[in-house]
């Protein structure tokens, strides 16, 4: 018996592990991805569970003992305080509003990502006239400054009837593809040129099955590492808007439009109206900046910066 | 060299005249157009009605419509004539070779809905506030960049790195509105070290740009500048917390990249001071790819300051655009559109320029 057959005769063959298992190592290794998850999970927690713990039927709004016209702090029956003018709950406003929200920043995240993926696989993988044809599209949606036209759009959008969460939401997604696009091509380009992609092509497989089952999943990385962000863009994006009264109608409440009617009254020292929902937003982007960094770090170690 | 320049220019001339045909087509699809004059209004007879759309030159069809305004089509004239301006010349050439003054390109910009102004004086108004906030904001977090970037680099993995690197990390996730709240609610109305909001104090000053504030000022110019100061701090001070912690990270990224290059490897190697080394070895190699950035803060003094000019009332571009868009001002906002999008394309024009004078291994 050699030497390193006795060697290796105890041990088991040890599976390699998979990119994505390394990946995932890695991102729970790390602080900021767990403690990112940690926050924005005890928010979507609040969020949807919430009610539960207010000390009143959802259903109701609670007479206030009290008629106060500058709202009242945070007391035991209101746990954030109640808001000036109609006295309303803030902690059940920011629980509302936060689903509305968060729901808007997940769906214009999915839906632009999408988009992009499926132009940046389009133009990567057929080249040519259409490749040149999506990167200028590109090039022009990228040069109107994004803000500005997206504020347009909405007041646009909403102008013609569209006052719900989708106004907002298609906004996002149709200026909100472009970056994307370009990540996936340019990963594309680089794919389309390795071997085992030519080895399928060899084979006879055809060109949407090569672009799904074997471009798609190697060229995802980066990807999924935007889409954190994109959510925080979409969900501050939405706030701002909706604050300047272009985005979701108050009559369905978002952390947005909450801070609209609560700005005025900030400068009386009724600070937990704007308060509470502005902590809500400033967490939620903070967390989805940490999960985004941490995934940046275990996807693509080797473009990690000391 | 050359050759590449000018591929860069055409191509964004040529991104110039897509996104000017993307804003020409969401202005299209907006409600609130000169139809509208009929809807609210019975009386008006169907003569009437084509009369004014022909007067207006809405009875062509959409494309037409859409060269007009660019002024490549002459207004008077239809057809492959409407290319050609009375000189003989291409319409599109400027006013002075063509003999055509309409349209975007001879710097017609239209004429507001809500007071019949001319565009391009309301849009200069408003250019001058935004100028001063942005630019002095960008003075001020570049530098800070620079500073805390070299600094943590320097000293990368000590404390005073992980308290600068954490802090600036917090700082630059918090929405810039958020920020711009807490900034009033902290030292406007709790402590009352500053104004809450606007650009000068309405008991003293006239409102900024106007004729009467300009002899305000001649007439007493200190008080009108601390005015002004007083007024500067928060908004400036929220654009640099928010903006200053990618360029220092950036920096620092690059300073540490820097300092383990082989070349500053052989300058210690040599014997040279440690200072000779940081500053003539591992700062300049550092500093250039943020050098080529610059570019990219130009359109920053345009449009960069939209939502911190409205959270503090600062009579800039971006409350010109909040004004427009809650009128549905289509001219102020096409306008606005367009020139932010010229201003875009021009400073990736000079960040590649840049890019490409500065590190000689681009020009290929």
């Amino acid at each position: 018996m050699t030497a390193v057959a006795r060697a290796t005769k105890g041990t088991k063959v040890q599976k390699a592990e998979s990119p994505w298992a390394q990946a995932r190592r890695r991102f729970f290794a790390g602080r900021q991805g767990p403690w990112g998850l940690a926050i924005l999970g005890v928010i979507f927690f609040l969020v949807i569970v919430g009610p539960v713990f207010a000390p009143y039927h959802v259903g109701e709004v609670p007479k206030p003992s009290e008629f106060v016209f500058l709202g009242r702090g945070p007391s035991a029956e209101h746990i954030f305080g109640e808001t000036a003018q109609l006295q309303l709950d803030v902690f059940m406003l920011v629980v509302n509003g936060g689903r509305a929200s968060l729901f808007i920043g997940f769906v214009a995240a999915v839906g632009s990502i999408f988009i992009g993926t499926l132009v940046g696989i389009i133009a990567g993988y057929f080249g040519g006239r259409l490749d040149s044809f999506l990167m200028r599209l590109v090039d022009v949606f990228l040069a109107v400054p994004s803000l500005f036209v997206i504020i347009v759009g909405a007041k646009i959008l909403s102008a013609l009837g569209g006052t719900g969460l989708q106004t907002i939401i298609i906004v996002f997604i149709v200026f909100g593809w472009m970056g994307t696009a370009r990540l996936v091509r340019g990963q594309v380009l680089a794919l389309r040129e390795m071997e085992f992609i030519e080895a399928a092509r060899a084979l006879g497989v055809r060109p949407i099955r090569i672009a799904v089952r074997h471009v798609l999943p190697n060229a995802i990385g980066p990807v999924v590492v935007s889409f954190p962000f994109a959510v925080g863009g979409a969900i501050i994006g939405e706030a701002f808007i909706s604050y300047l009264g272009f985005g979701v109608s108050a009559l369905t409440p978002t952390w947005g439009n909450m801070l609209s009617n609560a700005e005025e009254f900030l400068l009386q020292g009724n600070w937990w109206w704007l308060g509470f929902p502005g902590l809500f937003i400033i967490l939620t982007s903070l967390s989805v900046n940490m999960i985004g960094d941490a995934l940046r770090e275990s996807l693509e170690p080797e473009g990690r910066r000391a | 060299m050359i050759k590449y320049a000018l591929r860069r220019i055409a191509l964004g001339i040529m991104i110039m005249l897509g996104s000017s045909v993307l804003i020409y087509a969401l202005i299209l699809a907006a409600p609130g157009g000169p139809e509208q004059k009929f809807a609210e209004n019975p009386k008006y007879t169907q003569a009437q009605k084509e009369g004014y759309l022909q007067s207006l030159g809405l009875d062509k069809p959409v494309p037409v419509q859409y060269c007009r305004w660019l002024g490549a089509c002459r207004r008077d004239k239809d057809g492959l004539d409407a290319l050609v301006g009375p000189t003989g010349l291409p319409t599109f050439l400027p006013s002075g070779l063509s003999g055509i003054y309409t349209g975007l390109l001879h710097g017609e910009l239209g004429y507001s809905y809500a007071n019949g102004e001319s565009v391009g004086d309301l849009i200069a108004a408003a250019a001058l506030p935004t100028l001063i906030l942005a630019g002095l904001s960008i003075v001020i977090w570049l530098s800070l960049a620079v500073l805390l970037g070299v600094w943590t680099g320097l000293r990368a993995g000590t404390k005073f790195d992980n308290v600068v690197t954490t802090l600036t990390y917090v700082s630059s996730t918090f929405p810039t509105f958020i920020l711009g709240f807490m900034m009033i609610w902290i030292f406007a109305v709790t402590l009352g070290w500053t104004p809450v909001s606007g650009m000068t104090n309405e008991r003293l000053s006239p409102a900024f740009g106007s004729d009467a504030y300009w002899q305000y000022f001649a007439g007493a110019p200190l008080t009108a500048i601390f005015d002004l100061r007083n007024h500067l701090i928060l908004p400036v001070l929220t654009l640099v917390i928010i903006s200053v912690a990618g360029d220092s990270r950036y920096v620092r990224a690059s300073v540490i990249d820097a300092l383990s290059a082989e070349h500053v490897r052989t300058a210690r190697a040599k014997g040279l001071s440690s200072r000779r080394i940081i500053v003539r070895h591992t700062l300049r190699t550092a500093l250039v790819p943020f050098a080529t950035n610059l570019g990219l803060a130009f359109p920053f003094l345009f449009g960069g300051a939209l939502i911190t000019e409205t959270i503090f009332s600062w009579p800039g571009v971006g409350r010109l655009t909040l004004l427009a868009t809650n009128g549905l001002d289509y001219p102020v906002l096409m306008a606005i559109l367009l020139i932010g999008s010229l201003m875009v394309v021009i400073g990736n024009l000079i960040s590649d320029l840049l890019y490409a004078v500065l590190d000689p291994r681009v020009r290929l």
